[in-house]
């Protein structure tokens, strides 16, 4: 026993001392004291890495500098961390890792000011500072340059410049930012078992990539999003949710989509569900998820088409209520018929509560026999009818933990990484501790790749040699250990049924593995065997019922060290099957529909859609209670809106059989209601006198009542006893028929019967083309060959000249005669497309083109990148707004940043045509940011360059450039900046300082028509104290910069910043399908 | 004729080395040869391995006599027949010529690249046939591994291990005895042996040489090993870039295990032992053990952090005993002749020999094996001969890309672990390079940065990134851009990188600037200061001129010009326009006057 023995010691950090447990490492130990020691690379479950080498420390009578996450505590080990000497060389390798990764905002001057304005990060396509970082709040490496206080990188930055990665769903990939920690790499190869990425190069191109740098959708990776949660970067980020910040509402739930029940922390904003990311805490999935649960989940929630009103047919057509109004229709017309006429269809995603609740409504208020349970209930019935009879209603153990603890893990009929990820990484993890693992296949469905490198035997089988083989095994089992210790009643039957069996087949294969197998049940002693059987694929009721029935005597005659879980797709199916068959005799869905179609049931209540809706012509009356739009919809007579697991409170039975909670996580949508409440609500409307029996004031009281009634909730019943267990005696007289099965099973994910494949648009595609097994180029070749309609405006060339920033030119004759300095256009780029303004940089009256310089900044100038020569633009509208006025001035200092330095250049031209002496300003992050450069040299007298990180000429921002000027020259007679709001606010209040200089700026504001109607481009300035409201389309854009009510400005500018960043997840436009609609009907 | 009769065998040199050279033209000109001149039974012609004096390839041993003909010929080959095989008479013509007198030498014994040295690992290196096991078994092979199966018990080989005082001679120096110590130590049941021959530093071939010559007495030191501390199971791990190497390992795994040397109860013993042939992927980085080890496993090969050493967790995280091959090479003749007896060659801190691979600026460069404590001037102008072209000595890189290199000062300085340590340098595995007046510091400092940040395998920050900022200052310096400031930064990257990094790779990379700063810093600051290449090497600091004395307007010089930057006509004196030329210096080697020299840039 002592080896069990967890043994203690003591180590001593910087002259404290802190205990720690045997086999941990100095950085684990001092995690659990309490004390910070910075690193990157360090991952809780996995072998140490000593990569990152942050986590240098000095260790009494060690060389030179160990790292703490790889060198073990021993006893009284003296530890110096906070060290000067170490601080110094933590700080220098940091220095290091950050002149390869945009760092230009770590040390920007206006740092504390920029957080403070910018709240929301800006959405551009490159990432090249904090402020454009998807990833700002969960950053690794702020939290380690501010521990470090890093103020000042002695290095320019050195940026890769690798192309953004984005062919993928869900993900995005931009390694620019990578600091090549590897925690993806190990977090796929060694914990999900899934090597779907790897390091590749050498030295300084040492990258990571995926095989032959496919995109992820052709190589093994599964789309579980651990590489994109462990990234301590924005290197990986998830394509849909990335630009909603992560500190806004966030409630710790259950996820309802599998029976694993994995713990996720819900992100809301605004009452969206925004992001869903794993719990680190929870112990089944301990901070990993799956592609459903981790990228699906606020999709699928945030669907158009969810049913948001009760409603009521009336002439046809279902018209929106309120709730009383549909309770008492549904009363009234209830009482018109017989209980027996009356059918009450449960669905396996309702909570336990809900279900509970709909048995006794059924059972009291209908008084109706004709419950029943919809979507593959059969497996349920088959595994409960059987269990309950050979383990006398006593039920076997089922634990995760065991998993990851086994010698012998079967998988029947299971394709785990696929339909349950998080139980492929327990798998993983037994393999590593040497279990053996054997996949039993039925009717040739072979396991995939990702699998097949995990097993040690595998070996498909037709429904009949499966039971066959198992019935073998059961036999040959029994003849090693010689006896049952089992008390079985039955015994002798059994054993008289084996000694008549004769196995058929004599493959070699299979009898080398019969040996196996047996030498390892019988040497099973602490450690287990697990059996994981997929219940969710459709068989003959006879065929589950042998099959289960062969593996619970294997449970049996193992004394119970082997056990079996039974896996499903749906959160709560054996929770709801508990619930509704609770002391009554369930029907199945298949007499149900017999009975509709013998006109005996007449009234259909339906928790969850009807696939086949053939059958529901027979009805007479329809309720359906569903969270979306169907094919059920048009049929129904009654609408019942109703909640998902996120918008309500309840418990889920996993297959654990553990009763999960889960958490409201935002408001309800519309006007829906829990399950439960509606038929609680419906209960008390249909008779006063129930409103005892149905006033539950929470979930919470329903749970408990369960707990007091239903034994199969009340954990006696769990303990089982090997005198009550019983053999199953096998009868294999039917030749079963071997129908077809969907391999690809993720598409048969569904949730209240609406498949998650079709509201998520991105899953929809990863799904159909693994389906359709299209090569790379054909999906392009698809994208490109898409019909363009042709416009006066062909695209010359659109290319990103540097990081974010990319160089249109465009024909468009017609608005070159006319453009002058200071104009703007309105561009569409295909005809659904946003209205864009942009600033007209050069424009050529002989060739007919313009030159416009734009940011990728969103979702619509994400659009504009994929502009290709030759394509052609929707509409241009311009020249807009009015021009710059071109006048000697004298010394003019003209400034811009980003986007505003092409935007300053035709005014800079024009200025010093007529003979001003023109200083350019130029304003960047680093010196790569910083385009036009010899254009300017030709048009201006000075040119001052600042920058955030001081890597060409200035260090700071505009303000620093500005003083500089006015220092240097004797006077200024006017000044024009474009750039963001930020730093033409900047600007304006620096030049205030050195008196009443005539000061413009050219404001971008959000603008729809450009004509002045809309109204969207208001802007406030303040002058002699009184307020006026100006228009930038047509009154500007160009202001005085002194004069405008900045605070306003940026406030109004950010207000859709929220549904802005949506578009990126739930991108369909419901005004494109009515302009289509209209179409149409003309 | 009779009385002339001597029966001779032919040693003819098949290494690697001598191999490109057309030795196997001369082999087969020689077989035709001896054939012709009727000699088939008075001379047997032998393969042998490299005979280490590379420089003057390809060569033959004529045994008895111990006469080496060096820089042969097919055609030479008959007069050799007819004069020494036949009549007996030395051909002068044919044999090594001492580059201070001028004189001819006739016995191998007598040259001093071979009579300074002490051959114990190489012993049998260019005497026996390495594709024959025979060959080796007659010159005493396998005789250790019977003595230790009869006579040894594990411990008794780690003691006599001990009193050899024998250190690791892939460059970590680490006491061999204990090693092994601590891997029999361990009780797991399964443990293996590894044989490093992943060498890969820029210059060196003792390994590779060693492996094509004599690969029996490396499988024997594995098989004593295995014995000791228990493994039934060995790797041979060997880069793929030495395919003669792996060719003829191949034949001797093959050859010993059909003699019963290898493979179950062995010699009649109850010990198996079997090794597997592992070629190396071409990454500088496997030669590390922990990299070389996760190669193996079939992973990428980047190294981890120890502990835990491969002692406890090695491959497949059993006990791994990894030794370089040189290593398990000493092990046969340390048993035969006694601890003793290897402890009392070389010095008080290392015993034994060192096997140098000598390139670089130097008359006789090769492979030789010196004692412990040789000092480095007589390895330079004695054993290698001195300074090619009697140029001045500038400096010595001793450990490849790891080491450092030790300046004219030092020349005294015995050879051990120590003293080079003491110096800023590492003894290394045994590639020297010798510098010479027209090496550029700065150059050389780059370049050895250039190839480990290429190497380097991208784990680790400050070998990944550092290395790279080193090699961007380093450029910067040599194209006449660098400030002070750089140099400054430049040394505290390689102190960064130097302390920081994880392994023997980034801990040892910048050693060569570290170096070359502390003894010619002089150097870097013209580069800085003055911004001018002293040796003449960097392109952006120097110009090519035609000396008008000397250009005779041959016209050699502008034909060869890729940029047409050579004005002049036929016989009147040429020209080089400075803004066209690119300074490849095609035209300074080309010129048969030398009429184009080299000068610092003007501006």
């Amino acid at each position: 026993m002592s080896e069990n023995k967890i043994e203690k010691g003591k180590l001593i950090i910087d002259d404290k001392e802190i205990e720690f447990t045997k086999g941990q490492t100095i950085l684990e130990a001092a995690n659990e004291a309490g004390i910070y020691i910075p690193t990157l690379c360090y991952i809780e479950d996995l072998e140490s890495y000593g990569g990152c080498r942050l986590c240098i420390v000095k260790v009494e009578g060690m060389k030179a500098y160990p790292t703490a996450c790889t060198t073990p505590a021993l006893e009284m080990m003296k530890v110096k961390n906070d060290d000067k000497e170490i601080q110094m060389y933590r700080k220098e390798v940091f220095e290091l890792l950050l002149s390869e990764h945009p760092h230009s905002c770590l040390i920007c001057s206006k740092k504390e000011n920029c957080e403070k304005m910018r709240k929301n990060v800006d959405k551009f396509g490159r990432i090249f500072g904090c402020f454009t970082c998807a990833s700002k709040s969960s950053c690794e490496l702020r939290v380690i340059a501010d521990y470090l206080g890093v103020e000042d990188i002695s290095y320019e930055l050195e940026y890769h410049k690798y192309p953004l990665k984005r062919d993928d769903p869900f993900f995005e990939k931009d390694y620019n930012l990578c600091i090549l920690c590897g925690k993806c790499v190990r977090i796929c190869n060694e914990l999900r078992g899934y090597s779907a990425i790897n390091f590749v190069n050498r030295g300084h191109k040492t990258q990571i990539s995926t095989e032959f740098d496919f995109p992820s959708v052709n190589s093994n990776c599964q789309f579980c999003g651990s590489c994109v949660d462990i990234c301590p970067t924005g290197a990986l980020s998830s394509k849909n949710t990335k630009w909603n910040e992560n500190s806004k509402n966030r409630q710790t739930s259950i996820c309802g989509f599998c029976n694993v029940g994995c713990g996720f922390d819900y992100l809301s904003n605004q009452g969206t569900i925004v992001e869903s990311t794993p719990n680190k805490r929870n112990i089944i999935n301990k901070g990993h998820g799956c592609v459903i649960g981790r990228f699906c989940t606020s999709q699928f929630n945030n669907g158009r088409d969810r049913l948001k009103y009760p409603s009521i047919k009336k002439n046809r057509e279902l018209i929106p209520t309120d709730w009383n109004d549909v309770y008492s229709q549904i009363r009234d017309k209830l009482k018109k018929y017989n209980p027996e006429e009356i059918a009450l269809i449960a669905s396996s995603n309702m909570s336990n509560e809900s279900a509970y609740v709909l048995n006794k409504f059924g059972k009291q208020i209908l008084k109706t026999e004709n419950i029943s349970i919809i979507s593959n209930s059969e497996s349920v019935k088959s595994y409960y009818g059987v269990s309950n009879k050979i383990f006398n209603n006593y039920l076997p153990l089922r634990s995760f933990y065991d998993i990851e603890q086994a010698n012998l893990i079967l998988l029947i009929n299971t394709n785990i990484q696929i339909s349950h990820p998080i139980l492929f990484n327990y798998i993983v993890k037994a393999k590593k501790s040497g279990a053996k693992i054997i996949s039993l296949n039925i009717n040739n469905i072979q396991s995939p790749k990702i699998t097949k490198h995990i097993l040690d035997y595998e070996i498909n089988f037709s429904r009949e040699e499966i039971l066959q083989f198992l019935i073998e095994l059961s036999k040959r089992y029994l003849q090693i250990i010689g006896q049952t210790k089992s008390g079985s009643s039955n015994y002798e039957e059994f054993l008289n049924f084996i000694n008549n069996f004769k196995y058929i087949d004599n493959n070699e294969e299979v009898i080398k593995l019969f040996d196996k197998i047996i030498e390892i049940i019988t040497n099973l002693e602490k450690n287990k065997g697990i059996i994981l059987l997929d219940l969710e694929k459709k068989h003959s009721n006879n065929f589950l019922e042998n099959l289960i029935g062969t593996l619970f005597n294997l449970l049996t005659l193992s004394e119970n060290k082997i056990s079996l879980i039974p896996l499903f797709y749906s959160g709560n199916k054996e929770g709801v099957f508990q619930n509704i068959s609770y002391n009554t005799t369930l029907k199945s869905i298949e007499e149900i529909k017999k009975d509709i179609k013998d006109k005996k049931i007449k009234v259909l209540y339906l928790m969850e859609r009807f696939e086949d809706t053939e059958i529901l012509k027979d009805i007479e009356f329809l309720i359906l209670q569903d969270i979306y739009l169907s094919n059920n919809y048009d049929k129904a007579d009654i609408i019942l809106p109703t909640c998902t697991f996120l918008e309500e409170t309840g418990s889920f039975l996993n297959a654990e059989l553990k009763i999960q909670k889960f958490q409201k996580c935002i408001d309800q949508i519309g006007h829906t209601k829990p399950d439960w409440q509606i038929l609680c609500e419906l209960a008390k409307n249909y008779d006063e006198n129930n409103s005892k029996e149905f006033s539950y004031e929470s979930p919470e009281e329903i749970l408990n009542e369960i707990k007091s009634k239903n034994p199969f909730f009340n954990h006696k019943l769990k303990e089982y006893n090997l005198d009550n267990q019983k053999f199953f005696i096998p009868y294999l007289n039917k030749s079963y028929s071997e129908d077809e099965l969907d391999p690809f099973m993720l598409k048969s994910f569904k949730f209240r019967g609406e498949s998650i494949y079709n509201q998520v648009k991105d899953l929809k595609e990863l799904i159909d083309y693994k389906k359709t097994k299209y090569t790379i180029k054909n999906s392009k070749k698809k994208l490109d060959s898409q019909k363009q309609s042709i416009t006066p405006f062909k695209v010359l060339s659109n290319s990103e000249i540097v990081p974010n920033t990319y160089e249109l030119i465009v024909e468009a004759p017609l608005i070159a005669k006319k453009a002058k300095p200071g104009n703007f256009i309105i561009l569409m780029k295909n005809k659904k497309s946003e209205r864009l303004p942009l600033t007209l940089s050069d424009w050529d009256i002989n060739k007919g083109f313009l030159k416009i310089y734009y940011q990728e900044k969103g979702f619509s100038t994400r659009e504009l990148t994929s502009l290709k020569k030759g394509n052609y633009i929707f509409s241009i509208v311009g020249p807009l707004g009015k021009e710059y006025p071109i006048e000697k001035y004298g010394t003019v200092l003209l400034g811009g940043g980003c986007y505003g330095n092409a935007a300053i250049y035709p005014i800079a031209k024009a200025l010093k045509e007529v003979g001003n002496r023109v200083i350019i300003l130029i304003e960047g992050k680093n010196q790569m940011d910083l385009y036009l450069e010899e254009e300017f040299k030709k048009i201006s007298d000075e040119i001052i360059y600042c920058t955030s990180d001081g890597s060409k000429g200035l260090k700071g921002k505009v303000d620093v450039g500005i003083n500089y000027v006015f220092k240097k020259e004797k006077h200024i007679d006017r000044c024009h900046f474009i750039g963001c709001n930020y730093m033409m606010m900047d600007a304006s209040n620096t030049t205030k300082i050195y008196g009443a200089i005539p000061t413009t700026v050219s404001l971008s504001t959000i603008m729809i028509d450009g004509t002045g109607m809309c109204g969207c481009c208001r802007l406030t300035l303040i002058k002699n104290g009184k307020e006026i409201t100006k228009f930038a389309c047509v009154d500007g854009p160009i202001f005085n910069g002194h004069l405008v009510k900045w605070d306003e400005l940026v406030s109004r500018c950010n207000q859709y910043d929220f549904s802005e960043k949506q578009i990126f997840q739930t991108h369909s436009c419901r005004l494109n399908t009515l302009i289509e609609e209209f179409q149409k009907d003309e | 004729m009779d009385n002339n009769f001597i029966k001779r065998t032919i040693l003819i040199c098949r290494g690697s080395g001598c191999n490109s050279m057309n030795a196997g033209i001369i082999h087969e000109t020689l077989k035709k040869v001896i054939e012709e001149h009727n000699l088939l039974n008075q001379v047997e012609i032998k393969l042998t391995g490299c005979q280490g004096f590379c420089q003057y390839g390809p060569q033959l041993v004529v045994q008895p006599d111990n006469v080496l003909y060096v820089k042969l010929k097919p055609k030479d080959l008959n007069e050799i027949a007819e004069k020494h095989l036949k009549n007996n008479k030395i051909v002068k013509e044919f044999l090594y010529k001492d580059p201070k007198t001028g004189e001819s030498i006739e016995k191998k014994d007598m040259i001093p690249f071979y009579s300074e040295q002490i051959p114990i690992i190489r012993k049998n290196c260019g005497i026996i046939n390495p594709e024959e096991i025979d060959d080796y078994i007659s010159v005493g092979g396998y005789d250790a591994l019977k003595k230790v199966l009869n006579n040894y018990k594990p411990n008794e080989v780690i003691k006599e291990l001990e009193t050899s005082r024998l250190r690791g001679r892939g460059g970590g120096g680490f006491s061999t005895a204990m090693k092994w110590q601590f891997c029999l130590n361990n009780p797991s049941e399964i443990k293996y042996v590894i044989a490093n021959g992943d060498e890969g530093d820029p210059g060196a071939f003792m390994d590779r040489s060693l492996l094509e010559a004599d690969p029996h007495s490396v499988i024997e030191g594995m098989e004593i090993c295995a014995y000791t501390i228990g493994a039934s199971y060995g790797y041979l791990y060997v880069r793929a870039e030495y395919p003669l190497a792996i060719e003829r390992l191949k034949i001797a795994l093959a050859q010993a295990e059909e003699k019963g040397f290898l493979g179950e109860n062995i010699l009649g013993s109850d010990f198996n032992f079997k090794i597997e042939l592992k070629k190396g992927a071409g990454a500088f980085v496997c030669g590390e053990e922990t990299a070389l080890m996760a190669s193996i496993q079939g992973k990428r090969g980047m190294p981890r952090p120890r502990p835990p050493y491969p002692a406890n967790s090695g491959l497949w995280g059993k006990p791994t005993n990894i030794n370089n091959i040189k290593t398990y090479a000493s092990i046969p003749p340390i048993i035969l002749n006694g601890g003793k007896w290897f402890s009392s060659l070389g010095t008080k801190d290392a015993s034994g020999t060192i096997v140098i691979a000598l390139t670089g600026k130097i008359n006789n460069s090769g492979l030789v094996e010196i004692p412990m404590g040789t000092t480095i001037r007589n390895l330079i102008y004695n054993i290698g001969g001195g300074i090619i072209n009697n140029k001045k000595f500038k400096a010595i890189q001793t450990g490849g890309p790891s080491g450092g290199c030790i300046p004219e000062q030092f020349l005294d300085t015995p050879l051990d672990y120590q003293h080079l340590t003491d110096l800023g340098s590492i003894m290394g595995s045994g590639g020297f390079i010798v510098l010479d007046e027209d090496t550029c510091m700065v150059e050389l400092a780059r370049y050895f940065i250039k190839f480990t940040q290429n190497e380097s395998c991208g784990k680790c920050t400050p070998c990944r990134i550092g290395t790279k900022r080193m090699l961007d200052i380093l450029t910067k310096i040599v194209k006449g851009e660098g400030t002070i400031k750089d140099l400054e930064d430049l040394e505290k990257i390689a102190n960064i990188v130097k302390n920081t990094s994880l392994c023997g790779l980034g801990q040892t990379a910048p050693n060569p600037v570290l170096t070359t700063i502390k003894y010619f810093r002089n150097e870097y600051e013209a580069h800085i200061l003055n911004r001018k290449c002293p040796a003449l090497v960097c392109e952006n600091l120097i110009e090519y001129h035609i000396d008008q004395d000397l250009c005779t307007g041959c016209g050699l010089c502008k034909i060869n010009c890729a940029v047409e930057a050579i004005e002049g006509e036929k016989k009147h004196l040429h020209n080089i326009s400075q803004e066209i030329c690119i300074k490849c210096g095609v035209c300074f080697s080309i010129c048969s006057y030398k009429a184009i020299y080299k000068k610092t840039n003007e501006n």
